[in-house]
């Protein structure tokens, strides 16, 4: 793995992933709304491991 | 990146960040609450809940409903009638000394089909209007909402720059990584970079959007000068209305020319939104995309005629869009939840690059 794929590799997925959840739900309810949920509740979740090593 | 626009950038990064964070802080602090409004009004019994009718119960007029909300208020006018996206039960009349004065307002809550005055939210007053009030202007009005504009600017820059110093201070660790067994200043400065890192995108879309709702005062100053002047010029030199027409009648042909919308708000001739001449008729899409975006459709207040109508500009289209990204109120109570945790982790990220600043900052003044 080349050394930028390996600092932004990460940061780029939670970008897109955080990106792909805040759209989602306004372009249609329903399953959008439960994408929106997954995407941005897993991107809290890391949060949440992140701030359990504080 | 040179030792020099390291440099360059960690000094961009640092002010950007001190200058904001404060008011950052309080924007946060004060933003937890309103992610939950309505639950917070359902709560303290502060919502309006109309009794339970079949879906097809008739409804009366608007003409009616203006009446039974002026009765409560007689010395006061009509200015806006709006409803909830969600439930058409309920009108909600604005009312006011004269349409173009913002004070002293009234709201009526009547139900759509038995007429009766379900409640009288507060428009003033209460812990709830005052964190809002915090939150949107600092009491100052339009300079308050334009000076915090300015705050969500440095914000943006702060995390720009962030991004940028993110390359030389993170080659060396893994994602997310945190030097728990190092010192305290250390391991909040891996805790800074990581929940930064993680909640970049989230916090730059909430941020630019607070910019963008903070400067809407200004963009819709500029519809006003500019479009709604263009479409009400034919009624430039005529005489004031004695009397208005009917609202019903006005909405009735408003609707006629966009079936597919539904009522976001009324406006009354002599607000900002229409003119002495006209109703002011701002219809929302029905479909999830087109729901948060309004088309304003004018109508002649004596006669009920349809005179102009035309799509928002792109800027207040935007304006539109991004209070939904800014609210976290479009995924239902899920959402709202994760909006509150982010939110939190972001008020961390903020709070920790204060504590790093001052660490630093007894450092080199020891």
């Amino acid at each position: 793995m080349n050394r930028g794929m390996k600092l932004w590799g990460w940061p780029m997925v939670v970008g897109t992933v955080t990106g792909a959840g805040l759209v989602a739900a306004l372009l249609g309810d329903g399953a959008w709304d439960y994408w929106s949920w997954l995407t941005l509740g897993g991107v809290s979740l890391l949060c949440a491991v992140v701030a359990r090593k504080i | 990146m040179t030792k020099q626009s390291i440099r360059t950038w960690v000094w961009l990064h640092k002010w950007s960040s001190l200058v904001c964070t404060v008011f950052m802080l309080m924007l946060g602090l004060t933003g937890l609450p309103l992610i939950f409004e309505h639950e917070i009004a359902h709560f303290t019994g502060a919502d309006v809940e109309p009794v339970e009718l079949p879906a097809d119960h008739p409804r009366i007029s608007l003409d009616r409903v203006m009446e039974i909300a002026i009765s409560q208020y007689p010395d006061k006018v009509g200015m806006f009638v709006s409803q909830d996206p969600d439930d058409d039960r309920v009108w909600y009349v604005t009312l006011s000394k004269a349409p173009n004065l913002e004070e002293g307002l009234k709201q009526v809550a009547v139900d759509a089909r038995t007429g009766d005055v379900v409640a009288e939210p507060a428009l003033e007053g209460g812990v709830m209007n005052f964190i809002e009030s915090l939150h949107v202007d600092m009491f100052a009005g339009l300079p308050g909402m334009v000076f915090l504009g300015f705050m969500g600017v440095l914000l943006l820059i702060a995390l720009v720059s962030g991004v940028v110093l993110y390359a030389p201070f993170m080659r060396k660790l893994g994602f997310a990584q945190v030097r728990t067994d190092k010192e305290k200043p250390t391991k909040w400065l891996d805790v800074h970079n990581a929940l930064g890192i993680v909640t970049l995108v989230w916090f730059f879309v909430v941020g630019g959007t607070g910019v963008i709702n903070a400067w809407g005062e200004l963009l819709f100053m500029n519809w006003q000068r500019t479009h709604l002047a263009d479409m009400v010029a034919p009624y430039k030199d005529k005489a004031p209305l004695q009397q208005l027409g009917s609202l019903q009648a006005a909405v009735n042909s408003a609707l006629a020319l966009e079936p597919k919308r539904t009522i976001q708000f009324i406006a009354f001739p002599g607000t900002g939104f229409s003119s002495p001449h006209h109703y002011g008729v701002f219809l929302r899409g029905s479909e999830p995309v087109t729901a948060h975006t309004s088309k304003p459709v004018l109508v002649d207040a004596s006669t009920a005629e349809v005179t102009a109508s035309e799509s928002l500009p792109w800027y207040l289209t935007a304006l539109q869009v991004s209070q939904p990204l800014h609210f976290g109120d479009y995924g239902g109570l899920p959402m709202q939840i994760i909006w509150a945790i982010l939110n939190i982790f972001t008020m961390i990220v903020l709070g920790s690059g204060l504590y790093l600043w001052w660490v630093k900052y007894r450092k080199v003044s020891a």
